[in-house]
């Protein structure tokens, strides 16, 4: 200890603060918490295994998966041509589709999330459009159920697909377009490839972040979802604030930071594989 | 010409879908919130500022209190922390970096849930459960990785010769931080200030686990009014949100490190 | 290089290019000739880079027309008009091989693999690049980048090649062997180019012909020598080599030539002029290599001869350099070749006398 002090210049005293307050006051919780996966009510894996046992948390765990899967293909499907439009634009109007895309970004959790209750009720905004211009006959059951759930967790997320992709698209050089134009591709060959290869590393990070984020939501599952789809932070809440219990909650969070620490690495793994095989 | 025409017309009508997806919901909730109406019909009968008027409401003022109580101290605490963590990192050759980097930054990366749930089980045995600094301890510890970047990529726009110059016309450190390095930064610590507000304002998970009957920020009291009875109060107070966060915003385009023009 | 009997591969009629109210292309009309290396030079900005520009169709033309063999380019897209380019930046496609790079434009028109393999390895052969075929752009070096952008845009064997400065990313040495690589491919292919530089040395060492461009025009087109010896506007006598140029008024003509005064004060001749009227404007250009530096107490015997004194002295290896100032402030720049054994060299501040012939001295256009 004392060696690290003498080894501290002036300045590094400033960064102490925040570094005691994050270590005692966020480090310290989590991982104690965390520990009472494997501690509470008794020392040992018990509360691992009535996860892996219980079809109830089985559940929720596929469903949690399933969903963010769900989400982050129909977010890159919207996203991805929004993002190439940006790109593609410069100027006073890329600026205006950057703030577009921003504002629900901006919007806290909670109003977006009630928004979309507002939209999406039997009497609400949609059904009344759809209902008065004699679309449908019934109104559509969009919320308390995936179809609402995928709905706004797609609005939400798309933020975070199509920053890191356009940060990706803006730096395709329109040289390898005009080249490969030239060489004789139509505009379809050109964009299969030559530009959508080279948006890769794009696709990767946005996918990668709405996945993981996704698998984390509470406020909007628990608003607008359904009993059935209901998703790991939900079950979590409702053990440790209703229950009370800390062991399987616990569990279930180590399972959760684990599943996203993982997929981290194999994403990691996978495009640093991608750069290093292409040089064979 | 004629297939790229098609492609181009897709291309337009997704971007429109999905510019009309971003807005009209939260546009139909500042509608709602001016409806003379009792539920929350859309489109509304008429223009009333009754809800607006409801907010008045104990429950609800004293809510707002609570958030603005948590939100000044815990931007005001979360940026200077998060200077002297940036001032601390920037420096060449500090052991371990990274390491220190990573535990900063991993608020940001550790799902809300899991960080409610275990200020939850630690703040009750310390007494802070149910309190206001409670409450400004949770947030600064969120807002901590915002500052931290913000105010890192500040730094990193900082011509460090103009710091050399300073010490090499005799100014001490602290003197030469004081009147050459922070203007420079200025902006970006008023971002970081203006980021946190926003973040602590809008805080509802990790507030959930921490808040009690005698602090419960605006946040907590919206969720918990959801899952009752829904009236357009609650579009009120979405509106309200809504636009602290947008005249937040533009302080900071205006202030903050979007313009990079200091000497 | 004769080619008066060639036929005409790429016609541009009255090409026009306005942005707004400004004319990147103000009129311009050539011929290139097949199998000829034709030059577009001219400085940044000239009009040389948005004409090669529309012949690829990545500019659409306010107006004018262009047509290879015979048919018209300009209704066609990019990817049909079957022209080979070479890209500044080369373009190499980052994701794809050397090879596939390579591959690619027989690919798109759907070739046997079979006989892309031996394509692609017969014109990495060529361009002397065959054991980098499994390598990716980034591996190279600048100038093995090149080979490949050249590769790429002759295996399909276009009839026009369009090169955009290719050389301009790489240092002296480099570029003066690339240089002599693309002519060698020029020789043996027998692809006609298009080649654009900012650079009048390379586009005297490359050319067949050179068209000289300036604010959207074309000055002059020739052959280097045609250029060189006898440039028709001042701008072309400025831009390729060097010049000295001077303004002055026609003074009186006769049998042995044309006397026009400088505003300085002094008189020199010219061999003959378009105009012989008295007090006529005109704009006369001399060669710094044509003219000689003597020792102030020497009377050549030159049609031309001026008193001056040495402002500075530049050495260049192969030659020497002087600027000299006439009394009346005229400056004049000589290159003297040091091949010659025993020659002097003058001092700065050094009274001289220059001469040079008046079969040296040519008219321009301003």
């Amino acid at each position: 200890m004392a060696a690290v002090v003498r080894l501290m210049r002036r300045s590094d005293w400033l960064g102490v603060p925040a570094v005691l307050l994050v270590l005692g006051m966020f480090a310290w919780p989590v991982v104690s918490f965390l520990a009472k996966s494997v501690t509470d009510p008794h020392v040992g894996l018990q509360n691992f295994v009535s996860v892996a046992t219980d079809s109830v948390y089985a559940k929720v765990l596929s469903n949690t998966v399933v969903i963010s899967a769900t989400t982050t293909i129909f977010t890159l499907l919207l996203g991805y041509p929004v993002a190439y439009t940006i790109a593609r634009a410069s100027g006073r109007r890329r600026r205006l589709m950057i703030f577009v895309v921003l504002i629900p970004f901006w919007t806290s959790l909670l109003v977006r999330t009630f928004s979309w209750m507002i939209l999406l009720q039997p009497h609400g905004v949609i059904n009344s459009l759809l209902l008065a211009s004699g679309l449908i006959e019934h109104p559509l059951e969009l919320i308390f159920n995936r179809t609402g759930l995928f709905i706004a967790m797609v609005q939400m997320q798309l933020p975070f697909l199509i920053f890191p992709l356009f940060n990706v698209l803006s730096k395709i050089d329109d040289a390898y377009m005009r080249a490969s134009a030239n060489l004789g591709a139509s505009p379809f060959t050109t964009f299969w490839r030559v530009y959508f290869p080279l948006s890769m590393p794009g696709i990767v990070a946005g996918s990668m972040l709405v996945f993981v984020t996704s698998l984390g939501y509470f406020v909007t599952p628990a608003l607008l979802g359904g009993l059935r789809d209901m998703m790991v932070a939900q079950l979590i809440d409702e053990q440790v604030a209703d229950i009370g219990t800390w062991g399987v909650p616990a569990a279930l969070s180590v399972i959760l930071l684990c599943g996203t620490a993982m997929i981290f690495l194999i994403i990691k793994r996978a495009t640093g594989a991608t750069r290093k095989g292409a040089r064979r | 010409m004629k297939p790229g025409c098609i492609w181009r017309t897709l291309r337009g009508a997704v971007c429109l879908f999905v510019a009309l997806y971003m807005l009209v919901p939260i546009a139909i909730v500042v509608v709602i919130s001016f409806s003379s109406g009792q539920f929350l019909s859309f489109p509304p009968p008429g223009f009333s500022l009754q809800w607006y008027r409801a907010l008045n409401d104990p429950a609800w003022t004293s809510s707002l209190a609570t958030s603005v109580e948590v939100m000044i101290p815990a931007a005001l605490l979360s940026t200077c922390l998060g200077l002297g963590a940036a001032l601390m990192l920037q420096r060449e050759g500090l052991p371990g970096a990274p390491l220190i980097r990573g535990v900063l930054l991993s608020p940001l990366v550790i799902p809300v849930i899991i960080t409610g749930a275990a200020f939850y089980s630690v703040f009750r045995p310390l007494g802070l459960h149910g309190t206001i600094l409670g409450l400004i301890v949770a947030h600064t510890v969120l807002c901590i990785p915002y500052a931290l970047t913000t105010i890192t990529s500040s730094l990193a726009m900082v011509d460090w010769r103009i710091a050399q110059a300073s010490a090499s016309l005799g100014a001490r450190p602290f003197t030469t931080f004081r009147r050459v390095t922070f203007p420079s930064i200025s902006s970006g610590v008023i971002s970081s200030f203006l980021f946190s507000l926003v973040v602590s304002f809008d805080e509802v998970v990790v507030s959930m686990f921490v808040s009690g009957p005698d602090a419960r920020p605006v946040t907590v009291q919206m969720w918990s009014n959801i899952r009752g009875d829904v009236d357009p109060t609650i579009a009120a107070l979405a509106s309200v949100l809504f636009v602290f966060a947008l005249l937040i915003l533009l302080l900071e385009a205006i202030f903050g490190r979007g313009e990079a023009t200091e000497q | 290089m004769k080619h008066n009997d060639k036929q005409t591969l790429l016609k541009i009629s009255g090409l026009q290019k306005h942005y707004g109210s400004t004319a990147a292309i103000a009129d311009v009309s050539l011929e290139l000739r097949e199998g000829e290396l034709l030059t577009f030079l001219g400085p940044s900005g000239s009009g040389k880079t948005t004409v090669l520009m529309s012949i690829a169709g990545f500019v659409q033309p306010t107006a004018g027309s262009i047509d290879l063999a015979g048919k018209p380019l300009l209704p066609l897209e990019p990817y049909q008009r079957d022209i080979g380019m070479v890209f500044q930046s080369y373009a190499l496609f980052p994701h794809m091989t050397v090879a596939k790079n390579v591959a690619y434009p027989l690919s798109i028109r759907r070739m046997p693999k079979a006989q892309i393999e031996e394509k692609v390895a017969r014109v990495l052969e060529l361009v002397g690049l065959p054991q980098h075929a499994n390598r990716l752009p980034s591996e190279l070096s600048g100038g093995q980048q090149q080979r490949v952008a050249l590769a790429r845009a002759i295996v399909f064997e276009p009839r026009l090649l369009l090169m955009d400065e290719p050389l301009a990313a790489l240092d002296k040495k480099l570029r003066a062997k690339m240089q002599m690589e693309i002519m060698r491919l020029h020789r043996e292919l027998g692809v006609s180019i298009i080649y654009v530089t900012h650079d009048q040395e390379e586009a005297l060492v490359m050319s067949d012909r050179i068209a000289v461009f300036n604010h959207g025009r074309i000055d002059q087109i020739g052959t280097p020598s045609e250029l060189y010896d006898a440039p028709k506007t001042r701008f072309v006598a400025d831009f390729i080599g060097e010049s000295n140029l001077f303004d002055g008024k026609i003074q009186a003509s006769g049998a042995d030539g044309v006397w026009c005064a400088l505003p300085c004060g002094a008189t020199i001749r010219l061999a003959e002029a378009n105009s012989v009227r008295k007090d006529e404007s005109i704009v006369v250009a001399v060669r710094p290599e044509r003219i000689r530096v003597h020792h102030a107490s020497h009377e050549p015997e030159c049609e031309n001869v001026l008193p001056a004194v040495v402002s500075e002295v530049a050495y260049l290896g192969q030659a020497r350099k002087y600027l000299v100032r006439t009394s009346t402030g005229t400056e004049i720049v000589a290159l003297e070749q040091l091949a010659v054994q025993g020659q002097r060299t003058f001092e700065i501040g050094e009274p001289v006398v220059v001469s040079w012939r008046a079969s040296d001295t040519r008219e321009v256009n301003s």
